[in-house]
């Protein structure tokens, strides 16, 4: 059996050979290339099959191989959606690019399944750049294994031509949504996330630190069903069932509220500070002015840091190339200009000190919001986890009770073991 | 004209029905035509005042490089109709003129086969494409494929073949004509539309797979369309105007196609049963 | 050579066949491919599938290895109700779903069928939705759907059926309908071609003299029309009803199964547990499980094909 296998399989490649020539090619440079000369490093960042985004990639690109002679790289994306599952199954078939860029969320799923290499002998004094709280962030059982590279808070957009004050706590948020949308004939008060999504994850946790919730508790265990997440759960559904002033949640991922605030379709928003470049518009246009924000706090003030990272593939063949290759990426300047151009929060210690960060009346607002960051919370895997949580928020939104959800969501999240203990 | 006016309710109710059928095809071209700006109008612009032929030329080249995907997709479906017609068509043959054991559980066997949800099969296809290092390859999708479009292609050329007389070929036999020539030379000819069909039956089948890519591919440059459309459409934002231009290209060649083989593929259908 | 000239002079098929290799007479050489390469890319992987669904197997956790568990997957699977109200899912969105595309197929024949001009036209027309590849009409209809900006809301607003736009793909249950409506779009084509040839095999006669007895429309329909034509709707029904029962490529682009699991179907849930929480065991029973009902179907197809050819 196995012979006729090996035979069939044989042939058909043969056949098929036509096709895969270009693979061969890109293969046999690698080979030759070996450690001495000519080296092809594979980087693969999600998102860029867009219009804008691929470009400063490459340019940055170019930067590193005119400083680099030797290496190569080859520039890789797929979109965000099948992002995880594509790195998953690049690690089980040993196809990954050698150096990636994905959610900091994932790396202890990674680490676990042995698809990332640690990088404590090289990273050890890079770490001392960023801020304390992202040390530890990418750290899986007191290994290094990613390099943080993007890094944002969370701020509340408003209109302010409609908006003269911005609300500052859950109740004010409520009555202002209600004022605007009665102002405004089809406009809504607010828009918010609840499609299966990372940020459906993050918008709701906002509220849930906010009213003092925690996902796990300090043993790592799963405290999702208290009084405090049960009921930011319920503001957060009685803003769309109760209150009406937003959109249907479900549809939307935070990343697609942008073009509703755009089009006029909504008042108030929150995000991070890429919301200015996806808008393309600056904070006083025209049609739809646009100020930031501290975000309306509950109890206390809280929002989610969300951190992005760089990884090395464990199965990488030139871990040298791959880490110059993220030396070159994460340098003050070009860590710098990639801040800029995207609108992140100064995810390095000396960065901050730009005056870019702190003057812009735009930007300052999420610069002050990382004082009141806390960490995304860290299941051992992070993409069925967010499923549970988004599943939950979809139900309390499709008007299931929100203890119930919560409750189903915890028995989840055990059954899975995706409790970090 | 008497005619088309005494039909007038039947016609109605066909373009009632065929303005549902069409509507998103319209809806896909208008799209496809407007700027990322008008598409948020409301009411929408049906007609773009200036149409932005520039959409197609920015899929193709552009950011989104459909051309990339595209011909990977037209290489991947080309292969795949070639071999399965290379594997299908002997074996049909065979089904079709032997009697032999096991020829109706052979026959039975390809048509379990022809129904499997892809899924069923895609577990084990994808640890077999992992051993052999076909995983991120053109081949690799090619082989797999083949494996959902070889029943089809059995079922239906088995079908079109059962219905050439035996007798053409065994005339040529007497006349001391070899099996194989006798194939080459007769069946085959005779065969043509329904080896056509079976081709293209193929090449559409591959085109539209998204299941497989979706779990093979991980190198962008060696997406097909239907992974490539999935991957556009899961971006945070979707530039709707240029997704529809890139579908609309998607769409082309297998109308194209189809409208080669329409009267093969009606025939079929109704084989026998127009009156002319 | 000559040996076998000569004995190609006979009749080439032969009574009693001897087990022979020759392309001449038997059929082995072939089928040998295709019984090669079914082997492989289908046998071989079922059985795999089989295998792997007694075991526990997680790809993120290659730490845990794999365990042969036995049963223990489809324990897990029967006891769940989860899984029960998937089956349920998936059995109404499938019923949903083809009665549409049975209802609009059969209008469409129907009128086409009658004495009309510009039939060319019509079926070319009706090509249209059948060469549209799946990915690029879920696409097309995910735009259609939009809550802020789609068309069908548009049109439903502007002809006053609904006063406020509908989310489409955010309702459970409208997520539910609207996905079977696109793969209903989809599906229309074939089920209008196969019915349309089965109304033009009726003998004029038979319609004429049923004219002639006064029958109207309706009774025509159901006394005359449909006992001729139920073979081809039964084969076309069952058909359809598996490959709308296998349809990954309408919802997936769509809804990934959601919200929450509206949309989930049998077909969804098996790859999101294969390659979304990279539960390879339990994907493997949920694949298992389908396809026996699959086999169940396609038994059940060939039975009518049989009674059909009887006929």
């Amino acid at each position: 059996m196995k012979y006729w296998l090996t035979m069939l399989m044989v042939s058909m490649l043969f056949v098929l050979s036509a096709c895969s020539g270009e693979e061969k090619v890109a293969k046999e440079g690698e080979e030759t290339g070996g450690n001495s000369k000519e080296q092809t490093i594979t980087f693969l960042q999600p998102g860029l099959d867009q219009p804008n985004q691929k470009e400063p990639v490459e340019k940055m690109i170019k930067r590193f191989e005119e400083e680099n002679p030797g290496i190569k790289v080859e520039l890789q994306s797929v979109g965000w959606g099948e992002a995880y599952q594509k790195l998953v199954t690049g690690f089980s078939s040993g196809e990954s690019p050698d150096v990636f860029y994905a959610g900091t969320r994932w790396m202890p799923a990674f680490a676990q399944m042995g698809g990332i290499m640690p990088l404590d002998e090289y990273a050890e004094d890079k770490m001392k750049e960023y801020h304390d709280g992202l040390q530890e962030n990418v750290k899986f059982q007191d290994k290094i294994y990613a390099i943080p590279r993007a890094f944002s808070a969370r701020s509340l957009i408003y209109r302010s031509d409609l908006i003269e004050e911005p609300p500052t706590t859950w109740d004010e948020l409520v009555e202002t949504a209600k004022k605007v949308q009665s102002e405004n004939k089809g406009m809504y008060g607010l828009g918010i996330a609840g499609a299966k999504h990372v940020s459906t994850t993050d918008q709701y946790f906002n509220y849930l630190f906010q009213n003092n919730g925690e996902v796990f508790n300090a043993k790592g265990e799963v405290v999702l069903d208290s009084p405090e997440a049960i009921e930011a759960l319920t503001f957060y559904r009685d803003l769309y069932t109760k209150h009406k002033v937003v959109p249907n949640p479900i549809e939307y991922n935070r990343e697609q509220l942008p073009i509703l605030f755009k089009e006029g379709k909504i008042a108030m928003f929150v995000i991070g500070p890429w919301a200015k470049s996806m808008m393309g518009l600056e904070p006083d246009n025209d049609s739809t002015p646009f100020k930031t924000a501290l975000l309306p706090k509950g109890e206390k003030m809280a929002n989610v840091l969300v951190s992005d990272s760089l990884m090395v593939s464990a199965k990488t063949e030139n871990p040298e190339a791959a880490w110059k290759l993220i030396e070159f990426m994460t340098s003050a300047e070009e860590q710098l200009a990639y801040d800029k151009e995207h609108g992140l929060v100064p995810i390095q210690k000396a960065e901050a000190e730009d005056p870019f960060f702190n003057e812009d009346p735009y930007f300052s607002t999420f610069v002050e919001m990382v004082q009141y960051g806390e960490p995304q919370p860290k299941p051992t895997a992070w993409e069925p986890f967010q499923d549970i949580i988004s599943e939950a928020v979809q139900k309390a939104m499709n008007n299931e009770d929100p203890k119930k959800a919560l409750k189903e969501a915890v028995k989840e999240i055990k059954d899975q073991k995706l409790e970090p203990k | 004209m008497s005619k088309t006016f005494r039909n007038f309710p039947i016609h109605l109710t066909l373009i009632l029905i065929f303005s549902f059928m069409l509507f998103p095809i319209f809806v896909m071209l208008s799209t496809s035509l407007q700027t990322y700006e008008n598409i948020f109008n409301w009411p929408p612009e049906w007609f773009p005042a200036e149409p932005q032929w520039g959409n197609y030329i920015n899929v193709w080249f552009g950011e989104y490089q459909f051309k990339t995907p595209f011909f990977n997709s037209l290489i991947v479906a080309t292969l795949t109709a070639i071999i399965t017609i290379i594997i299908a068509f002997p074996a049909s043959y065979a089904l079709s003129r032997f009697h032999f054991a096991g020829r109706n559980s052979m026959l039975f066997f390809v048509l379990v086969t022809q129904m499997f949800s892809p899924v069923v099969l895609i577990v084990g296809l994808y640890q077999l494409a992992q051993s052999y290092s076909l995983l991120n390859t053109l081949a690799g999708l090619v082989i797999t494929n083949c494996a959902f479009t070889l029943p089809m292609a059995v079922w239906l050329l088995h079908g079109y073949l059962k219905n050439i007389p035996v007798t053409l070929e065994q005339a040529a036999f007497v006349d001391g004509c070899s099996r194989i020539k006798g194939v080459f030379k007769i069946v085959m000819p005779l065969a043509a539309p329904g080896i056509a069909m079976s081709a293209i039956y193929a090449f559409i089948m591959a085109w539209n797979d998204l299941l497989i890519p979706l779990i093979f591919i991980s190198k962008s440059s060696l997406r097909p369309v239907s992974l490539a459309l999935t991957d556009f459409a899961g971006q945070n934002v979707i530039y709707w105007h240029e997704m529809m231009a890139a579908s609309i290209l998607t769409t082309l060649p297998i109308a194209v196609m189809f409208s080669f083989v329409q009267k093969y593929f009606i025939k079929g259908f109704m084989a026998g049963s127009i009156k002319e | 050579m000559e040996l076998q000239v000569a004995k190609q002079k006979q009749p080439s098929l032969r009574k009693k066949p001897r087990l022979t290799l020759s392309p001449e007479k038997s059929p082995f050489l072939y089928l040998l491919p295709l019984a090669i390469f079914m082997g492989i890319m289908v046998v071989y992987p079922v059985g795999r599938v089989i295998y792997l669904s007694f075991t526990q197997n997680l790809l993120t956790r290659p730490d845990l290895g794999i365990q042969f568990i036995g049963v223990e997957n489809y324990i897990t699977l029967f006891t769940s109700t989860e899984f029960w109200s998937t089956v349920l899912r998936t059995t109404v969105w499938t019923l949903l779903s083809v009665g549409g595309k049975i209802f609009i197929g059969f209008s469409i024949a129907w009128l086409l069928s009658k004495n009309i001009g510009f039939k060319k036209l019509y079926m070319l027309l009706l090509m249209i939705p059948w060469v549209t590849p799946m990915v690029v009409a879920a696409v097309a209809w995910r735009w259609l759907y939009d809550g802020q900006f789609g068309m069908i809301n548009y049109i439903l607003t502007q002809v006053n059926i609904i006063q406020e736009p509908i989310i489409w793909l955010g309702n459970k249950q409208s997520a539910f309908i609207a996905t079977a409506v696109t793969d209903i779009w989809i599906g229309v084509p074939f089920m209008a071609m196969m019915f349309l040839a089965g109304l033009q095999s009726i003998p004029v006669e038979l319609q004429e003299s049923a004219n002639m007895d006064g029958a109207n429309e309706l009774q025509q329909l159901f006394l005359i029309v449909l006992p001729v034509i139920k073979p081809i709707v039964l084969v076309a029904t069952t058909l359809s009803a598996i490959w709308t029962f296998n349809s990954f490529g309408v919802i997936w682009p769509l809804t990934r199964g959601g919200p929450v699991d509206a949309t989930q179907t049998l077909i969804v849930e098996a790859y999101k547990r294969s390659f979304g929480s990279f539960d390879m065991g339990m994907g493997a029973a949920i694949a298992v499980v389908i396809f026996l009902i699959l086999l169940f179907f396609t038994v059940l197809y060939k039975r009518l094909l049989m009674k059909q050819e009887e006929m």
